[in-house]
């Protein structure tokens, strides 16, 4: 540069300014085109969400209606339906015994949403079970002394019924029956039908046989080993097992939820839940030798199967079905509704009487079964029931019954029974309450009950 | 000679004149688009008339309410449609829901099958 010559400075910053609209108004729209792709994408979203709401609606709609089919229909055996519906949805619906009850799987279908309910179900009760009692001794009278009371219909024997008096107890100064009572010349239990039977006991025999689903490939049976102690962990049970066999006196801890796929423990021995167990679901248990569910455990929809001996201790809470020839409720124990305590057949407990017992102050809200073997029953059959000891539900022994506690339903009995020293006395209630306008109007009964069964949902699981 | 630096150059004519140009070509159908899709609530829709039908077939399952049709006008401005099939021990229940605006385009269809035993009706 020479002097006198003016100076330039160059102005780097200006330049680089120079221009700059075009990218800034790409970059503007690049923006607005990201904002409304987003604005797209989440309305796409909000209406498949829209799109799937509704399909799950339907598939448990189906899912439901599925159940309601099947049950609409006398089932014989362990059927699968598959049914279609006006809105495009479908069902695949299966039912198999569940204890004495019927567990129905429905899967429903629409599109691409599924749903599983399970459900099990019971029988509505027939006229039948519309009275108080039925005392079927035809020979000789019902007899009221001290407290005992009936609020309902009555049905006895042509001797009728009458008040009676006994050393420390009250002589009634009218008929404690507050219903009508008729007299038949031979009354007799509600038959049992014999198809219904098979089909439930045949759950029964097949688990304590562990035959059930032998021959099916895909059941998963495991055969665990047990520790000194003779300690099975129910947590170790994977949810694709079917079957557990346990040999020997089985101590069962933990937990243990099934859902949708039923589990099956087998004991070859006597088999105890141990304090604070919970056992949930589909959970059958079976033991050739005595189960016992000590204090605190808890069971939920389970069955439990003994070919000796069943005993709740107290403070155990069961809702489910207690199925043995023995079966004792400790005072304090719990048994809730839907629940079922039934003598097993005959030729499972043969040379032995059977006995159902509610002690103290035991619950049980279901129903009570003690059924008579093909042939005669023994005498020592018999269903006792202790004075504060309150059933809500249906009492059935085809021979005899000690009544000292309240029923809030029905009962069916042979016959009554006490013994009072030096006295065995027949006929007799001393202080037992029997209220049939208690029952709630939804109670069901299991379906072997009743010839032709009409099926209604007792429990969705 | 002291130079101040030109640090004030704007956009030229041109340049703003391109700019909003463009701007506004693309902003128009944009913000068109966009109003459109925010307006437009068919999901929205779509769920309060699932909702309807939803409420409309547990009453008519609550209350065994099974007269053979029957259409009532809901206060959120949808049409619902009841159509009982009785069978046997089972009825068939179908809810349909359509808009007051467009009565003919059916936005949810519902179907429940329920038992039904003649002593309990």
């Amino acid at each position: 540069m020479e002097a006198g010559e003016p100076m330039i400075i160059a102005n780097s910053s200006s330049d680089c300014e120079s221009g700059f609209a075009l990218p800034s108004i790409l970059m503007l729209i690049t923006i607005l085109a990201l904002v409304s792709f987003s604005v797209l994408a989440l309305q796409y979203l909000q209406r498949q969400q829209a799109r799937m709401e509704v399909a799950a609606v339907k598939a448990e709609y189906a899912a439901q209606s599925g159940i309601a089919k099947i049950l609409s229909v006398a089932v014989q055996s362990e059927a699968e339906r598959q049914y279609t519906f006006d809105d495009g949805s479908e069902a695949q619906v299966k039912i198999q015994p569940w204890g004495m009850f019927a567990l129905a799987t429905s899967e429903g279908k629409y599109k691409k949403a599924r749903s599983i309910r399970v459900a099990l179900a019971g029988a509505r009760m027939t006229s039948e079970y519309r009275s108080a009692l039925l005392f079927g001794n035809s020979s000789h009278q019902l007899v009221f002394t001290g407290t005992a009371s009936i609020k309902g219909d009555v049905i006895a024997g042509e001797p009728g019924i009458t008040t009676g008096t006994m050393q420390d107890y009250i002589t009634p100064v009218r008929m404690p029956v507050n219903g009508n009572i008729r007299k038949e010349k031979s009354p007799t239990l509600p038959e049992i039908d014999e198809s219904q039977r098979k089909i439930f006991f045949s759950f029964y025999e097949n688990m304590l046989s562990g035959t059930r689903k032998s021959n099916d490939a895909q059941t998963s049976v495991v055969r665990p080993a047990i520790d000194a102690a003779g300690t099975f962990i129910l947590e170790s049970v994977s949810d694709s097992v079917d079957y557990v066999l346990l040999s020997g006196n089985i101590s069962l801890e933990g937990q243990l939820i099934r859902r949708l796929r039923p589990l099956y423990i087998i004991i070859d021995g006597n088999g105890t839940l141990r304090r604070n167990t919970s056992v949930q679901g589909l959970i059958a248990m079976a033991a050739s030798g005595e189960i016992t569910v000590e204090r605190g455990a808890v069971m939920d929809d389970c069955v439990i199967i003994s070919q000796k001996s069943i005993r709740l201790m107290q403070s155990a809470t069961v809702s489910g079905q207690c199925i043995s020839p023995s079966i004792i409720i400790d005072s304090g124990a719990v048994m809730r509704y839907p629940s079922l305590m039934m003598s097993i057949p005959a030729k499972m407990s043969a040379g032995k009487g059977r006995e159902i017992v509610l002690r103290g102050d035991a619950k049980v809200e279901g129903s009570i079964i003690l059924l008579s073997s093909v042939n005669a029953p023994s005498n020592e059959d018999i269903i006792t029931i202790n004075h504060n000891s309150i059933v809500t539900g249906f009492v059935r022994s085809d021979n005899l019954m000690t009544l000292d506690g309240n029923v809030s339903g029905m009962v069916h009995a042979k016959d009554f029974y006490f013994y009072r020293s030096p006295t065995k006395y027949f006929g007799w209630l001393r202080s037992g309450k029997i209220d049939r306008t208690e029952l709630p109007p939804g109670y069901l009964l299991p379906p072997f009950l009743m010839s032709k069964p009409q099926y209604e949902v007792l429990e969705w699981l | 000679m002291k130079e101040h630096p030109n640090m004030d150059k704007g956009y030229t004519l041109i340049e703003t004149l391109v700019a909003m140009a463009i701007f506004v070509s693309v902003l128009i159908p944009l913000g068109a688009t966009i109003g459109n899709f925010i307006l437009d609530r068919s999901a929205e829709t779509m769920q309060k008339a699932l909702h309807c039908a939803e409420t409309g077939m547990s009453r008519i399952v609550a209350e065994q309410d099974f007269m053979a049709s029957r259409i009532e006008n809901d206060k959120d401005g949808f049409i619902v449609q009841n159509q009982v099939d009785e069978s046997g021990n089972t009825a068939d229940i179908t809810v349909s829901v359509s808009s007051v605006r467009r009565p003919e385009k059916v936005l949810v269809t519902l179907h429940k099958t329920v038992l039904v035993y003649s002593n309990a009706k």
